[in-house]
């Protein structure tokens, strides 16, 4: 039981680090990447996309 | 009435008499905070619909999105306000055991994402839906089976999502606390709430649905950094009391799932199964790997994404882990949720996790972290509303057409779509009565499709013999799954057949099913065409 609960707790503190770490670089490239999306979504190659 | 600009408690405000017990610490700040953020929400969609000019657009976001605001998209759609809910269930209910569900679909995503298993060959294809691949690699008629069993399973998989946002609506404003006077008023919330996520996924589609997804990925995550904080700050709630609590009310099988008191292997495998497939082929999640603008962007969406699962699905059961403890302090509430003891079954548990929240986050934080699982209620919908219905019109109407609806028809079509659906789940998931086991009904319910889907997606990408015959036969087998939303006949015949065992069967049969009919009925065209070059 031991090893499961340190197991369990190594699991928690590991992905929530790695997430709100990651969170860090996310939103900002995200927002970068909300800006590219909006550019090329007004292109006419978009709106020519085939209907398959 | 008091003003409602007064910060005062929501039972009060309506005018109701309450129960002390079931009181919180939302007011009427709160609740602006709340409408604020949900008119923000409203804006984003009408600024999307700016942007929707072709069905790409409309259903994939043209297919050009980078790999950070995929990968955020991605991980507003996984922290559904139903999880959180279900999490929270399960984490009261089992204790620290519930961790393995989250931690099975991390790995899983995870692997994808490094080795691209799957979601690299399935991004190459250029696909707008999950079941178009059913025509690239087997017939036009799979497809058509494949998308009508994955829209039917999908928006049935809704029907409890309106209830579990109302109980947790309910919950964590203290209009449950008002007892039978609040119900028809949070039912109405909930209502007016799908309607918003309505009208702003007709209008935005895809785009919409990212854009709202990108901010609801925030709300969230700072809404979970709220809810982490106050749940530690509470006197005599530390990680070492909750797992003494545990220890003492159920021993091992609190913390080891494989324990036969606990969740037991057959269980284990079953959602293993579920998961796995889930990943690949659950269309709302699964639809992330085909809006990224190639497949390292697919990659690196599901590789940054993969600790949300523990975040998004495990952090509630720790929440509600600390509500256990806390409650189990209080004789009152005690009483009310674990009446035979903490060793005992509890009762009430989908009430426990918003309760306590609401009773711990103070004023105007209630306001965000409320505002963060609206998000999370609102993210999911507008993905599923947009999958299914791109689902059926793309998989089943076009291909039961001799000539595709135009470009313009088919996003009209769409929106009528979503519209009868959101129809459908106003009248089912709000006003109808369902039963209480949430996760069975959202695992079996998703069983019906995933079960074929799964084997027929790997099968037809990596091995060559995979036929439309094996395929058909698979998706149809699937359907088998219906069974386990009524175990009872089947556990009275056969009593030895768990809940577990019947979500496995389900797999198996359709494995053995796939190989032993396409084996049998080869099709000449299949032979030649697993990659996505071949197939494309």
């Amino acid at each position: 039981m031991t090893w499961w609960i340190t197991f369990w707790k190594v699991v928690l503190i590991g992905s929530t680090a790695a997430y709100f770490l990651l969170a860090v670089f996310i939103v900002p490239a995200a927002f970068r990447d909300v800006l590219k999306l909006t550019r090329s979504l007004g292109t006419a190659a978009n709106e020519e996309d085939s209907v398959k | 009435m008091p003003s409602i600009l007064l910060p005062l408690p929501t039972a009060v405000y309506i005018g109701a008499t309450f129960d002390p017990m079931f009181s919180t610490n939302f007011t009427t700040i709160d609740w602006w905070i709340v409408a604020l953020y949900l008119s923000l929400a409203v804006v984003i969609g009408v600024v999307a619909n700016r942007f929707t000019h072709s069905v790409s657009n409309y259903m994939v976001g043209g297919r050009s999105v980078g790999a950070a605001l995929n990968a955020a998209s991605y991980m507003g759609t996984l922290s559904a306000l139903s999880v959180v809910m279900y999490s929270g269930l399960d984490g009261f209910a089992r204790g620290f055991s519930y961790l393995i569900i989250p931690l099975i679909a991390m790995t899983c995503v995870a692997a994808m994402g490094v080795t691209g298993f799957v979601v690299k060959n399935l991004r190459l294809l250029n696909l707008t839906t999950i079941p178009e691949y059913f025509e690239v690699r087997y017939s036009r008629r799979v497809r058509i089976v494949a998308g009508a069993i994955c829209a039917t399973a999908g928006i049935i998989n809704m029907g409890l999502f309106p209830k579990v946002g109302a109980i947790f609506i309910a919950n964590a404003t203290g209009l449950g606390s008002s007892g039978d006077d609040a119900e028809f008023l949070v039912n109405v919330i909930t209502s007016a709430l799908i309607v918003l996520v309505l009208f702003y996924t007709i209008m935005g589609g895809m785009v919409s649905v990212i854009f709202t997804d990108f901010m609801q990925y925030i709300v969230i995550s700072v809404g979970i950094l709220i809810a982490m904080y106050f749940t530690f700050a509470l006197p005599g709630i530390s990680w070492d009391s909750m797992v003494a609590t545990q220890v003492e009310a159920r021993g091992e099988a609190a913390f080891n799932p494989f324990h036969e008191d606990s969740y037991g292997w057959t269980y284990m495998i079953w959602q293993l199964a579920l998961l796995g497939t889930a990943v690949i082929a659950w269309a709302p999640e699964a639809g992330r790997m085909l809006t990224a603008k190639d497949y390292q962007a697919t990659m690196r969406t599901f590789l940054l994404g993969s600790p949300a699962w523990i975040v998004g699905w495990g952090l509630p059961a720790v929440w509600a882990i600390a509500a256990f403890a806390h409650f189990s302090s209080d004789v009152e509430l005690a009483a009310y949720f674990m009446p035979d003891g903490p060793g005992g079954a509890v009762q009430h548990g989908l009430e426990a996790l918003p309760l306590f929240l609401g009773k711990v986050i103070p004023a105007g934080m209630l306001g965000i972290f409320t505002a963060g699982m609206l998000a999370a209620f609102m993210s999911t919908h507008d993905s599923y509303f947009l999958c299914w219905a791109s689902v059926i019109v793309r998989d089943v109407i076009n291909p039961l057409r001799a000539e595709p609806l135009a470009d313009a028809t088919q996003i009209k079509v769409t929106r009528i779509i979503i519209l009868i659906t959101g129809v459908f789940l106003l009248i089912w998931g709000v006003w109808y009565e369902l039963p209480d086991s949430i996760w069975t009904y959202m695992a079996v319910t998703g069983n019906i499709f995933l079960s074929g889907a799964g084997v027929v997606i790997i099968g037809g990408l990596y091995w060559k013999r995979a036929s439309t015959a094996g395929a058909m036969a698979a998706m149809l087998v699937g359907l088998i799954s219906i069974v386990g939303l009524f175990p009872g006949p089947v556990q009275a015949v056969a009593p030895w057949m768990t809940e577990g065992l019947i979500g496995v069967s389900s797999y198996v049969l359709c494995a053995i099913t796939f190989f032993s009919v396409s084996l049998l009925f080869p099709d000449d065209r299949a032979d030649s065409r697993t990659t996505p070059e071949e197939q494309s």
